[in-house]
């Protein structure tokens, strides 16, 4: 009543104010989705198809599947799940899971240990999700791996903190950022660096994911000048940026650990201040974003190595050109970068495992107990097969691409390889298992 | 001692903008006792359409900024002219909860529209510079504290010496005695609010540029701005502009240490801080006398 009240003189102009307020909105709504990289697939690449690829809609029983996924100022994954979604989608559009479509929960959480084990048992134990696919946090694998474990989940996702790649039945189809930040600290020692700085997110495990690049560094032989951890959303990226390269020295080695949004923040500052040619750059797996090459400029050609735990983004294989398609019919806010294409991954796997199963064996016990024996999983996003497997720990992902700007778009600069083995990474006795078990050689 | 001469020039120039939304935040509430929390929030979309519009609809860049600085000054005009009059007899708190409301809708409305991507929005300025040791000083971070300090020195002479100026200082205190002098209250509020959200579209641009074009980060930078402004116990614009230069200089300069660094993101709350427990006890000073 006080807002008709003391707005009488005003109330006439109120329609027009509010056509203004709606036009602008929808200025805002129709600029706001454009900016990401369309590459054209390859007309002579052979074709995946999503699901059965029947073009019939899938109308039987919902089979329900979970994921759990950060989603705060700084930190936002929502794009894996999102894309996970998107598949889905497709599936559902063309016969589901043999006429049942997909249901999918997607659970947002913001690093609050009690909320994400509760919505970890909500899944769970109230919605009866039949698995756990995409999940992306930062705390997820920590608090609920045990809860997975009783519950006997076997949990696909797309890791962050160390012990989604330490445990028993979490599995992720990226290697996360600590293996990522430990390939791109190589690719520098390639590159011939005279010292290695680190910085990262101020997150639950920041510290691990950074501490890699030390690791290299000290197998290298040289010097390793600190390890950063930042405050996210940055607010004086300038700053931070100069504190990197002295902290290098010149000729040194920065390697960074951040979301798209942040760590462009930093090297934008970094070409503001003709700071790019005194040390080598690099980043780990999440700067392999469509939006971010697009947004540095031609100083950056060449001289940032982006270690890419999945490939090129507009690379020409089935099943990327598949992930090209469903983003743009699915999913066209979504930026095509590696997070897209670790939640495309993830679904891919769940789905084709879901299709090869006998109808009487879609249970959760069933559905999880057939997620272990996955192995060999081929897809050309990842260097080699993806696999689950009966280990004690998961880094089915341990080889990757360096990739590096070009004219606004990324090219690969080194093909695959293998992410260095080292105490306490577990890498030896996985690829050990791998042989013994045959879990990605084809056999 | 790392040589914090780079870290100076960088936190002048991240002041200046600091200082810049601090009085932009000052005008408005000495016209109409609002404290404008959506003041990020409207600079932050401003600046987003204008990149919109450069990437998408491939528009001249100068049509961008000039559409994003627009917008803010129009965006917070309307929300002015709806919202003001009905809460012009409610308590401040009340007037700056209502702000933090839109703030929140302006958040959730970029989310859904800009949210996954990296996004990115140079100004041309930032081409033009010169070398001052081993910083490169630009022509954007120049304009940032350049604009900060005209734009104090000029609302201050505007609120001194021209009728719509005293016209908006005596709103804040005395609305009524103020319209009842035959002063168009509506209209020197409206003048307020959209002088306001014209420097809220400034910063944000600035902004973009020197902090990052990130949804989040820009809208919550106005707590920095608030502080110099509470520094500057919402009245004197030369003391929100020394603030928030302040600020900025002592945040950046904490960046090469590495024992505090990880804390000087909290700069801005402890000038805050320190400011209020100083007029508390200077003016428990001042009953006592």
């Amino acid at each position: 009543m006080r807002l008709r009240n003391g707005t009488t003189h005003g109330r006439a102009r109120t329609p027009a104010v509010l056509a203004a307020l709606f036009g602008c909105l929808t200025l805002v709504a129709a600029c706001g989705g454009g900016g990401t990289a369309t590459n054209t697939p390859s007309a002579n690449a052979p074709s995946a198809k999503c699901g059965l690829g029947n073009g019939q809609k899938a109308t039987g029983t919902p089979l329900t599947l979970g994921a759990i996924v950060t989603k705060q100022p700084g930190t936002d994954f929502t794009g894996i799940t999102g894309m996970a979604q998107a598949y889905f989608s497709c599936v559902n559009d063309n016969g589901g899971i043999n006429g049942r479509p997909i249901k999918y929960l997607v659970e947002s959480e913001q690093t609050n240990p009690q909320q994400v084990a509760a919505l970890a048992t909500k899944l769970v134990d109230d919605d009866k999700v039949l698995a756990l696919v995409g999940s992306t946090s930062l705390i997820d694998c920590t608090v609920n791996h045990q809860f997975y474990e009783q519950k006997g989940f076997n949990v696909i996702a797309a890791g962050v903190p160390f012990d989604c790649f330490s445990t028993p039945n979490i599995s992720a189809v990226n290697m996360g950022p600590y293996y990522s930040t430990t390939g791109a600290a190589q690719y520098l020692v390639r590159q011939g660096v005279k010292s290695m700085v680190a910085a990262g997110a101020n997150v639950p495990g920041g510290d691990h994911d950074i501490s890699g690049a030390a690791s290299i560094a000290k197998i290298a032989g040289i010097p390793s000048k600190g390890a950063y951890l930042e405050n996210v959303p940055i607010s004086d990226a300038s700053g931070i940026a100069l504190k990197l390269v002295n902290a290098a020295g010149d000729g040194g080695g920065v390697v960074i650990n951040f979301t798209p949004p942040e760590g462009l923040k930093i090297l934008q500052a970094a070409e503001q201040q003709g700071l790019i040619d005194r040390v080598k750059w690099a980043w780990s797996t999440p700067g392999n974003d469509a939006s971010v090459v697009q947004a540095l400029g031609p100083g950056w050609n060449g001289k940032l190595g982006v270690n890419a735990e999945l490939n090129l983004v507009d690379s020409t294989g089935p099943d990327n050109v598949l992930y090209q398609k469903v983003t743009k019919q699915y999913a066209p806010s979504i930026p095509l970068g590696s997070f897209g294409q670790m939640g495309f991954t993830a679904a891919n796997v769940i789905v084709h495992t879901l299709l090869a199963m006998p109808a009487d064996q879609l249970t959760a016990a069933g559905i999880n107990a057939a997620i272990r024996k996955i192995k060999d999983f081929k897809t050309d996003i990842l260097c080699k097969p993806w696999y689950f497997g009966d280990l004690p720990y998961h880094v089915g992902n341990n080889a990757d691409r360096t990739v590096v700007p070009q004219n606004r778009a990324f090219i690969q600069k080194e093909g695959c390889f293998d992410i260095a083995a080292f105490p306490g990474n577990n890498l030896d006795a996985i690829r050990q298992a791998e042989k013994t078990q045959n879990l990605n050689t084809g056999g | 001692m790392p040589d914090l001469r780079p870290y100076l020039v960088l936190g002048l120039a991240l002041g200046g903008v600091f200082a810049l939304s601090g009085v932009g935040m000052v005008v408005l509430y000495r016209a109409t006792g609002v404290l404008n929390l959506a003041y990020g929030a409207v600079g932050a979309i401003g600046a987003l359409i204008a990149w919109s519009l450069i990437n998408t609809l491939l528009l001249p860049e100068w049509v961008a900024y000039l559409v994003a600085i627009l917008f803010g000054g129009v965006v917070t005009l309307v929300y002015g002219t709806l919202f003001g009059p009905p809460l012009a007899q409610r308590e401040p708190l009340v007037k700056a909860v209502g702000t933090l409301g839109f703030a929140l809708i302006l958040l959730g409305t970029m989310s859904w529209v800009w949210s996954y991507q990296a996004h990115s929005l140079i100004l041309p300025t930032t081409q033009v510079g010169f070398q001052m040791g081993q910083v490169r000083v630009n022509l954007t971070q120049m304009i940032g504290l350049g604009l900060g300090i005209a734009i104090t020195a000029a609302t201050a002479a505007f609120l001194r010496f021209t009728r719509l100026g005293v016209a908006m200082r005596s709103l804040a205190n005395h609305r009524e005695t103020t319209a009842m002098l035959g002063v168009p209250v509506r209209r020197v509020e409206a003048a307020a609010w959209l002088t306001s959200g014209l420097l809220s579209g400034a910063t944000g641009l600035l902004l973009s540029t020197l902090v990052g074009l990130d949804i989040v980060g820009l809208t919550f930078l106005v707590i920095a701005a608030l502080s110099a402004a509470l520094i500057g116990r919402l009245q004197s614009l030369w003391a929100t502009m020394v603030a928030g230069l302040a600020i900025g200089v002592v945040q950046a300069c904490l960046t090469p240490f590495d024992a505090i660094s990880p804390y000087r993101t909290m700069t801005p709350f402890l000038f805050a801080i320190a400011a209020l427990l100083w007029f508390g006890i200077a003016g428990r000073g001042l009953s006592r006398a």
